[in-house]
């Protein structure tokens, strides 16, 4: 058997392992943990068992040469990891702040080198090198979504130049739940007199299913490709309704381009705040009682908790009353960490247990700033029979604008 | 046979054990990568670690590496937010035996390097040298029962209140027995001092713990030098075991939680990558 190679993990990473003191605060806060029961799939599991192999191969009672693994326990390990959801609420009570999601990502990056990862995840990977989404449809399909609007908009077929480029990200442009959101987002640009444009066939997935499949290596010519398609518009800013896309083109791509991208990224929650501070979209009532899920990528991880809060805000009428579980604590959905792909089951009793918060709030409308969480959250509704609606920030906001264009 | 020709032998070979298991320790952190490379030379690594750190200290972020230093790595603000009776436990419990430490350090620093090999005679490292100095007394005394109250705090969570989070795996209960083992053993070894050396009512009585105990065991009319030489064996035996384990113990995050509390604070106050500022979006933005 091949020593454990350490060279995916950072320096730092490795003291994380040591840092952990196994004082489990993280245990009850994963939600995973929860309907699993499960020691082995909590962050201190994984990291008590990751570093017990590390020991066993490298540390001081290796010195008469690396101790065995036993037969399945990596693939154990492997098969664990994978059913994390990467919402990172874990790092948010570690008291020694330990930076767990990027672990889990190194971990199945390692885990992928030793050919340990769920067969989906390979199919992932083939899908996006052939066709440069995750559906597996033909890209130039991308804007598939925008058939159906009732007026067309002149920003989305592709133009040679615009200010802003609208990403819609692979979720959006491929799986009907969340169709809306793109609907919703472009009238809005259109309305507000963005000059912006869409990339459309020219779109390629951003690389963030793949990262966190621990298939980094796969993303660099999604990020050529990408970096390339936007500054031949000449855009000074990349807007997009997706926040892991958000996140990736933020951390990510910088990383991997080298080099500042020469345009700005924003999240529509961003994005639409600005409109609204510069008074491009007059807004009419909407009278509802709504409650705000922190999508894990633009919350814990890009730090936007106050933007989309303060667009619902800035709807007259609209009441909005938190969960239980918000903003750096907020529950996941279950929808992340590309879990969905190999327990779906799993996903549905995380996303079961977000959706009674959402509706123990009282409220009937559970607003998202996310295409995931949407459709995660959708299929729960649906499953437990919850009289809820689950929109999109840009549909809510979407729905004030077209009420007063009617008007 | 004087004590100390065995106390420092056996300190000697448990500091050596510490050092090769925290060598041991450092170099598996040096397999990492270091600036996302992991190819360089673990010295290429630890020298560019070293021009990280130095980076820091001559920048205006040394305040706020201070200030993470003393937040995160030493008060534990994080924990204190979480659970309080799991901050007053490990304050209370590494607090107190790291202050402990420091003070068994310096005391030893004084008698054996500075009057003993140096000759140094002043006033002030004689009253360190000397444990009934009344704030040496003191301060031994105090320290040990915050310490002893700490580690009732420990056993009231994981045996009183049964707390779920908790393992009781065995390595997390050898690192425990062994430090109430040197904390509890501190009382009695200070009683039979006081008896083996008559130390007079007048300044054993700032040992507030150890001279009652004194009292208390004076009526057994033990040979009291000899029980005061087997008892400060034993307990120096037992602290240089926890020295020497504490790199293969989950003791070792003393020092590794701190320098990952601190790194990742200063990672996260890193200011974000913006061109745009949102309020001028508009005018950047607009057909």
């Amino acid at each position: 058997m091949r020593r454990l190679d350490l060279s995916r993990f950072s320096c730092q990473q490795l003291v994380e392992l040591d840092a952990c003191t196994r004082c489990g605060e993280c245990v009850a806060s994963c939600p995973v943990y929860t309907p699993t029961g499960r020691e082995t799939i909590t962050p201190r599991g994984k990291i008590q068992t990751w570093r017990d192999f590390v020991q066993r191969q490298h540390g001081p009672g290796a010195i008469l040469g690396p101790r065995p693994i036993a037969g399945d326990a990596l693939a154990a390990l492997s098969d664990e990891n994978y059913s994390c959801t990467l919402c990172g609420r874990c790092n948010t009570v570690c008291p020694v702040k330990i930076n767990t999601r990027a672990l889990w990502v190194n971990l199945r990056a390692a885990m992928v080198d030793r050919g340990h990862y769920p067969a989906i995840m390979g199919t992932l990977r083939d899908t996006v090198a052939a066709r440069y989404n995750i559906s597996g449809d033909p890209n130039e399909a991308r804007l598939g979504w925008a058939d159906n609007l009732e007026q067309p908009i002149a920003g989305l077929a592709q133009r040679r130049r615009a200010k802003v480029v609208y990403f819609t990200g692979c979720v959006a442009a491929f799986y009907p739940l969340a169709y809306g959101i793109p609907q919703a987002f472009s009238q809005i640009l259109d309305k507000a007199g963005v000059d912006f444009t869409c990339l459309g066939g020219d779109e390629w997935c951003c690389g963030f299913p793949l990262l966190n499949a621990g298939m980094g290596d796969a993303v660099a010519a999604l990020v050529q490709h990408n970096v390339a398609a936007v500054q031949a518009i000449g855009a000074r800013v990349l807007v997009t309704t997706c926040p892991s896309c958000y996140h990736t083109w933020q951390h990510t791509y910088r990383q991997v381009y080298g080099q500042p991208l020469g345009f700005d990224v924003r999240h529509a929650s961003e994005f639409l705040l600005a409109l609204l501070a510069a008074q491009r979209l007059p807004l009419q009532p909407l009278e509802a009682t709504i409650t705000y899920h922190d999508p894990c990528d633009l919350g814990r991880q890009s730090a936007l908790y106050d933007e989309p809060r303060r667009v619902l805000q800035s709807i007259p009428g609209l009441e909005l009353v938190e969960m239980a579980e918000t903003r750096e604590r907020a529950l996941c959905c279950g929808g992340g960490g590309d879990v969905e792909m190999a327990d779906a089951d799993l996903v549905a009793a995380v996303a079961r247990r977000r959706l009674q918060m959402a509706l123990d709030t009282g409220a009937r409308t559970v607003v998202s700033a996310c295409q995931q969480c949407k459709r995660t959250l959708v299929a729960a509704a649906r499953r437990e029979k919850a009289k809820v609606k689950v929109l999109d920030i840009a549909e809510v906001v979407w729905q004030a604008v077209s009420s007063a264009a009617d008007r | 046979m004087d004590r100390l020709a065995i106390f420092w032998p056996m300190i000697a070979v448990a500091t050596v054990v510490f050092f090769i298991g925290s060598g041991w320790n450092v170099a598996v952190w040096l397999q990492g990568a270091v600036h996302g490379d992991p190819r360089l030379s673990p010295w290429r690594k630890l020298w560019l670690i070293l021009g990280d750190v130095a980076g820091v200290l001559f920048s205006r972020r040394l305040w706020l590496a201070i200030k993470a230093t003393v937040r995160d790595a030493i008060l534990h603000r994080r924990l204190q937010q979480t659970s309080l009776l799991r901050w007053v436990a490990h304050i209370s419990l590494l607090g107190s035996l790291g202050a402990l430490f420091a003070l068994s350090l310096l005391t030893g620093f004084c008698q054996e390097i500075l009057h003993g090999i140096c000759g140094v005679n002043h006033p002030l490292v004689l009253a360190i040298m000397n444990k009934d100095t009344p704030v040496i007394a003191l301060a031994n005394e105090i320290l040990n029962l915050v310490a002893c109250l700490g580690l009732g705090l420990v056993v009231y969570r994981r045996w009183g209140r049964r707390e779920a989070q908790l393992l009781n795996a065995a390595p997390d209960l050898a690192t425990l027995a062994l430090v109430a083992t040197l904390l509890v053993s501190g009382y009695p070894l200070e009683s039979f001092r006081l008896l083996a050396e008559n130390v007079p009512p007048a300044q054993a009585a700032y040992s507030f713990i150890g001279y009652p105990l004194a009292l208390a065991l004076r009526p057994l009319g033990w040979p009291w030098a000899t029980v005061h030489f087997w008892a400060f064996l034993f307990h120096a035996a037992v602290a240089a075991a926890l020295i020497a384990y504490l790199p293969f113990s989950k003791f070792w995050h003393v020092f590794a939680s701190p320098l990952v509390a601190v790194a990742n604070t200063l990672q996260e106050e890193l200011p974000a990558h913006t061109l745009v500022v949102l309020d001028d979006l508009w005018r950047e933005v607009g057909r």
